[in-house]
């Protein structure tokens, strides 16, 4: 059962635990938080994308996931634990209501309706005002309440209760993922882009899948944006711009899209790489654009498949 | 086999369809019969494919009607098609070329793999249990049409004969009671030829209908019980191989010109 993969993963996820005990340093923790949520958005638009379609529109539906959240909370005062399923549920099911219609269109057009239904959900919030708070957005959204666990109170008052809580939905997330990937529901998916009218000749329902990866990705947005919100505390339309889908595609394509690992390993290395550059933040989108240029040249599959690379490279001059 | 020879699985009554002014084929009659292999041959243009894609649902027609087993699936979309047993390959060598013979054969048993989402998503011994029939479904398939040395092998990287089998082997996968095949030798040699029609008498031997079009006459020829001739999207010609052979019309249109 436990074999060497299952042993580095069981050590990584000890080491995330242990971390807030080592690290004190609340900014740190911020930025992994950070990372988590992004990991979560970027696996989710990947899930998507193993079926073809490119979805930038992954900001809106965790901006749909954070405004609906939030105003559960101001509104009708519901519990952040309730909030935030509520969330995800919403936004999955948005997800399908607009998927069934506009999944049907292929390859550049899908990526122009999801640039425009960006637009559309960011005017919707910026309008609608007397619901979603126009351009300043929701302010005072309530905390998560304390959780009482066994004589012991955890209240969401510093960094450390949210990172933990960061890291369960960030793990939760990756095992669903993961076991998509190794499912049949994910060798469906796979086969989609590859052959499409063949899959649906030996009789796949290939909007069915579609529209399922669609919900699943947007759910996980949406709990992403209830975390966010109730984060931050607050939420605005500037939050969730097709820029911040764009930022999830490129940790994708930059980590490796085959594995989960792939997009995670985007996420820590790229957002990591935005903070230690920080001096630098102006020049930050060029030296992120050559990185994504210099891997589409020569990482077609990556960074996590750097040591592959190598590895090849290697045999190559030992013959 | 106990299966009704005059029992018509496939019957299409006044096909038609129309690509803007192109009368691709035309108030077309054909039905096949359960248990035997029918042919449809005609000269390139002839409207054979359009006929493929019609049956299938992948096109719709402008009229008429097609009916699997005495029912109506004109209007049904083409994964319904297939649930209800009837499954094509297509012309190209069109495979899922990033996965394995094996991950190929594997969606095509997409329909009988009986398997939920939360059950296909999470691990259980019952779930396990269900993949495991299922991995064992698709190896029996990739056996059966002689694959089995290539079951690892990336579908882009196998020779264009063996590409061929896959996809019949594909098709095979989805369990269908009538298989239509779309030139299923172009571009083969002699032997790979031979193998191919020898595979599709043993599916004809697990009691599937198949019915071929075909461009090479003598596997054509060799094959079938029963040839309909198609030219200019309207039978010209029906009947058992040397029937077609000396049939007048069909020499003049298609045989008199190619051979």
């Amino acid at each position: 059962m436990l074999n060497i993969k299952n042993g580095i993963i069981l050590v990584f996820v000890i080491a995330g635990f242990l971390l807030p005990i080592s690290i004190k340093d609340r900014f740190l923790l911020h930025i992994l938080i950070n990372i988590f949520i992004w990991s979560i958005l970027t696996l989710g638009i990947r899930l998507v994308l193993l079926a073809g379609p490119l979805n930038l529109a992954q900001a809106s539906f965790m901006g749909m996931g954070a405004y609906t959240s939030g105003l559960l909370a101001m509104r009708l005062g519901w519990s952040f634990w309730l909030c935030m399923p509520a969330a995800g549920l919403v936004t999955a099911l948005l997800a399908v209501g607009i998927g069934y219609p506009t999944l049907r269109i292929k390859g550049s057009y899908f990526v122009m309706v999801t640039f425009g239904l960006t637009e559309v959900f960011r005017h919707l919030w910026m309008m609608w005002s007397s619901l979603f708070g126009g351009p300043q957005g929701l302010l005072g959204i309530p905390r998560p309440a304390p959780i009482h666990l066994a004589g012991l109170t955890i209240a969401f008052n510093s960094k450390v209760p949210f990172f933990y809580l960061a890291l369960i939905l960030f793990l939760i997330t990756v095992f669903v993922m993961h076991r998509i990937d190794l499912s049949r529901m994910g060798l469906t998916l796979r086969a989609i882009p590859q052959a499409d009218l063949l899959a649906e000749c030996v009789g796949v329902n290939i909007m069915g899948y579609k529209v399922a990866a669609f919900a699943i990705g947007s759910f996980f947005a949406g709990i992403a944006g209830s975390f966010w919100a109730h984060y931050f505390t607050y939420c605005s339309p500037w939050d969730f711009t097709f820029v911040a889908s764009f930022y999830m595609l490129m940790y994708a394509v930059m980590g490796g899209m085959g594995t989960v690992l792939g997009p995670i390993i985007g996420c820590f290395i790229m957002l990591g790489l935005d903070e230690l550059l920080r001096p630098f933040k102006e020049y930050m989108p060029i030296i992120l654009g050559v990185i994504l240029i210099g891997i589409l040249l020569y990482l077609p599959g990556g960074i996590i498949s750097v040591p592959e690379r190598v590895r090849m490279l290697w045999n190559r001059r030992q013959s | 086999m106990k299966t009704d020879k005059n029992k018509k699985i496939l019957e299409l009554a006044g096909l038609t369809k129309v690509f803007g002014g192109l009368v691709a084929v035309q108030g077309l009659d054909l039905e096949v019969k359960t248990g035997e292999i029918m042919g449809l041959i005609g000269p390139n243009g002839a409207g054979k494919t359009t006929v493929f894609n019609l049956t299938s649902g992948v096109l719709m027609p402008t009229e008429g009607k097609v009916l699997f087993n005495g029912e109506d699936i004109t209007h049904l979309k083409p994964d319904r098609i297939a649930q209800k047993g009837l499954v094509r390959t297509f012309q190209a060598n069109t495979l899922f070329p990033e996965f394995t013979v094996m991950e190929n054969v594997l969606l095509g048993c997409h329909l009988q793999a009986d398997i939920g989402f939360f059950e296909d998503l999470f691990p259980l011994a019952s779930s396990r249990k269900k993949r495991d029939r299922v991995d064992e479904k698709a190896m029996d398939i990739i056996n059966f049409a002689g694959m089995h040395d290539y079951r690892r092998e990336t579908a882009k990287n196998l020779a264009h004969g063996y590409q061929r089998l896959l996809g019949v082997a594909i098709a095979l996968a989805a369990k269908p009671r009538l298989l239509m095949l779309d030139e299923p030798v172009s571009g083969m040699n002699a032997e790979e030829k031979t193998t191919m029609m020898e595979l599709i008498f043993r599916v004809r031997e697990q009691g599937i209908s198949v019915l071929v079009v075909e461009h090479d006459m003598r596997v054509v020829m060799g094959l079938c019980d029963r040839i309909a001739v198609l030219n200019f999207g309207r039978k010209i010609a029906q009947g058992t191989p040397s029937e077609i052979q000396n049939n007048k019309d069909v020499i003049e249109a298609y045989l008199g010109v190619d051979e």
